[in-house]
């Protein structure tokens, strides 16, 4: 090839990207449900009986979150939930991104929050590193959606600085996976998780296991350990066990993956198997639409807003929770028709976030005198998608409901 | 003769795989919808292996090309649904933009001459950030929008790439600038072959197929989030491994249906352990065995040649001048 014609081949590449560049320009650039990092979390602040409050007698702080950077919509909300913790209480969060190409990004995020001189952090994981630190920098914290193994609570519960650990019931959620599966008639199923290593998947596998065993009439024709170092191995899997197995009625993922596209592909949804899944996937809605999904457990976002009124009680002087050391669970939403998840995403769309500011501050004691752990085990026992859109009605009914996709 | 030989040789090793699972799993493995499974989920990585196969014949490691993907693929679906343009919309926009990246990292190997293994693994960092620079989330499609990925679309544009990519193998002289510089770097260029400029079209043909690859991956993903941390460097794996196995049945073949035996080879051996209920972990061992055994044995093949041959000319000499009393 001569000079000439590679010159003419790199002119036209720069002709090209002019051209996509024009094309951009033109559209919008941020996708639409994309959250866009910002000073609040713009969701919808429903005080109720504290519409009143004077905000200047209260006290602000200065709460420190870490988490991964915002790649979807699903994944944004994790920040924003604290971010919507903090406006409701009228405290400043300061948000650290983790920078996953360190092996202990999670605790040099907490070194730079306790520098950045936050009175509190919030951890969505703690680790021996992370409670060290906070502990070296005398700052109060609290942990959220991930389980601390035995010697990480007493290392935590012993330096008086630790509000609690606040975890969703990874084990009910799949124990109830097979359950909804065996409601809604299927008998042959078969089971996908991922291979065993981190406690979550240990938990949840054997939510999966127990309801096999309590569930005798339900024949497992196969089960598949994933690894979740990358690649498209768990759907390729999944595709394969749709594609062995015809005579399969039900599948139970153990962690939201994108298997709609493989539903329809492999004829899984023609022969109507059923999908329980914990975790959901924005793709779910056309399996929601065809009545291909029995159970789907999601939410775990309030549990940060949980784990941020605990650490702001304990910053103005409350302790809520009688012994650290044991965790608190509460319940994933459970999803189980069409019309809960309509509810679920139009909440997500409309920006109404499943606890109202109302019930934020029920849980501190700053504003409701009568705020212990009680009421906490009440609210989690109490937080099903029934009565979060009960709760949140007036907000539904005054904004227009939207399909997600349009 | 020659050709029957080379024949069975080449579909040997998919043959013989399937028969085993096909025992292995009670007669299980002979669904229509298996294979058919087999071959829909070889598309993807048999295009990718496409794409790396530009660049390793001439001994050059990519491990840029799954952030390519996932960039084109973000970048390009955004921009096609933003202006309503839909599928064709998508496959332009990838494909473009793939071409346009791959371009990027052809010049900077020409320009910053650093080898290609280590250029490839900071540019799949940058490649793997970019998105965010433009979109905040990742891409979200709809499930029409995927058409291309399920069957028969698929099998189209995997043909389409098949008979693009054999002609640029067989019929241009860049194919052959680019196997003769994986046979002999120094002797092509004294050869009078450009170095630079076969590398640099190689990067940017790597591109195109990287670009259809793409269009397969936003079908087989509604949802398809930013990387990090080289998250994308695992999805080109399956790529690899089929480009090993391609390698081996090249001298019987060719590469570009090498390529496409060879990556459905190991998508028969993965279907047929995840079949067999073993778990990931195992599916991997097994995997890793097999291609090292392959390796060991293309390897080492020339060694029995060897042997037999001087043990022949042993003999004739041996039988020459031996002495009779």
């Amino acid at each position: 090839m001569s000079n000439s014609t590679l010159k003419k081949i790199l002119c036209a590449m720069l002709a090209v990207m002019m051209f996509l560049s024009i094309a951009a320009y033109g559209t919008t650039a941020m996708a639409e449900d994309a959250y866009p990092m910002g000073e609040t979390s713009d969701y919808v602040l429903d005080y109720g009986k504290y519409a009143d409050v004077d905000w200047s007698t209260k006290p602000s702080f200065k709460i420190g979150f870490s988490w991964m950077s915002s790649a979807d919509l699903l994944w944004s909300m994790y920040e924003r939930s604290v971010r919507y913790a903090c406006d409701v209480l009228h405290c400043e969060l300061i948000f650290v991104e983790w920078d996953v190409s360190s092996t202990t990004f999670v605790s040099d995020a907490i070194e730079n929050l306790c520098q950045a001189g936050v009175d509190g952090i919030v951890s969505g994981m703690m680790d021996g590193a992370s409670i060290d630190a906070c502990i070296r920098a005398n700052v109060p914290f609290v942990g959220a959606l991930n389980q601390m193994n035995d010697e990480m609570l007493k290392t935590a519960n012993e330096s008086g600085l630790f509000c609690g650990n606040v975890i969703d019931d990874d084990y009910v959620s799949t124990y109830n996976s097979v359950k909804a599966l065996y409601e809604a008639g299927c008998r042959k199923i078969a089971w996908v998780a991922p291979q065993p290593g981190t406690t979550q998947a240990e938990i949840r596998s054997s939510g999966i296991m127990d309801a096999l065993e309590d569930y005798p009439e339900l024949e497992v024709l196969t089960s598949y350990r994933y690894s979740t170092a990358g690649g498209d191995e768990s759907l390729n899997a999944i595709e394969q066990i749709l594609c062995a197995y015809p005579e399969l009625e039900g599948l139970v993922v153990s962690n939201g993956l994108d298997v709609t596209s493989i539903w329809y592909n492999t004829g899984a949804a023609d022969r109507g198997v059923k999908l329980a899944v914990t975790d959901l996937c924005e793709s779910y809605q056309d399996l929601f639409q065809d009545d291909l999904i029995a159970y789907c457990a999601t939410d775990q976002f309030p549990s940060l807003v949980i784990a941020t009124t605990l650490l702001y009680n304990k910053l103005t002087g409350h302790e809520i929770m009688a012994d650290t050391s044991v965790q608190m669970r509460r319940h994933f939403l459970e999803l189980h028709n069409y019309e809960e998840m309509c509810n679920m995403w139009n909440m997500s769309f409309l920006n109404i976030f499943p606890m109202t500011a109302e019930q934020v501050l029920d849980l501190c004691v700053e504003f409701n005198p009568d705020a212990d752990e009680a009421l906490y085990t009440q609210y989690a026992e109490d937080y099903t998608i029934e009565n979060v859109a009960a709760s949140n009605a007036h907000l539904l009914e005054a904004c227009p409901v939207k399909d997600r996709l349009g | 003769m020659k050709f029957v030989k080379k024949l069975l040789m080449t579909i040997a090793l998919p043959v013989l795989f399937y028969l085993f699972f096909l025992i292995a799993t009670g007669g299980r493995f002979a669904s229509s919808s298996i294979m058919l499974a087999i071959l829909r989920t070889s598309v993807y990585p048999c295009i990718l292996c496409m794409a790396m196969s530009m660049n390793m014949t001439m001994g050059m490691w990519d491990f840029s090309i799954g952030a390519v993907v996932t960039v084109s693929a973000i970048l390009g679906g955004n921009l096609a649904l933003n202006l309503g343009w839909g599928v064709p919309g998508i496959a332009l926009f990838c494909i473009l933009i793939a071409i346009c990246v791959s371009t990027i990292s052809g010049l900077a190997y020409n320009f910053f001459k650093v080898p290609s293994l280590v250029l490839s693994i900071g540019l799949a960092m940058v490649y793997e950030g970019l998105p965010r620079l433009f979109v905040s989330g990742g891409l979200s499609t709809k499930r029409a929008h995927g058409i291309l990925s399920t069957s028969p679309y698929c099998f189209i544009v995997l043909a389409v790439a098949f008979v693009i990519y054999f002609v640029i193998q067989t019929f241009t002289v860049h194919g052959k600038n680019m196997a003769v510089i994986g046979a002999n770097q120094d002797v092509a260029y004294r050869s009078g072959v450009s170095l630079p400029k076969t590398k640099l079209l190689s990067y940017m043909l790597t591109g195109l197929f990287a670009g259809i690859a793409a269009v397969i991956y936003v079908g087989n993903h509604t949802s398809i989030a930013v990387p990090s941390n080289l998250s994308s460097v695992s999805s080109i794996f399956d790529a690899m491994m089929g480009f090993f196995v391609a390698s081996f049945l090249a001298r019987y073949c060719g590469l570009p249906v090498g390529i496409i035996v060879g990556v459905v080879t190991m998508r028969i051996l993965n279907t047929g352990l995840v079949s067999c209920g073993l778990s990931s972990s195992v599916n991997q061992i097994l995997t890793g065995v097999f291609l090292l055994a392959l390796l060991v044995f293309s390897a080492n093949q020339n060694l029995i040649t060897e042997i037999k041959t001087k043990r022949a000319v042993a003999k004739a000499a041996n039988e020459k001048y031996s002495v009779v009393a």
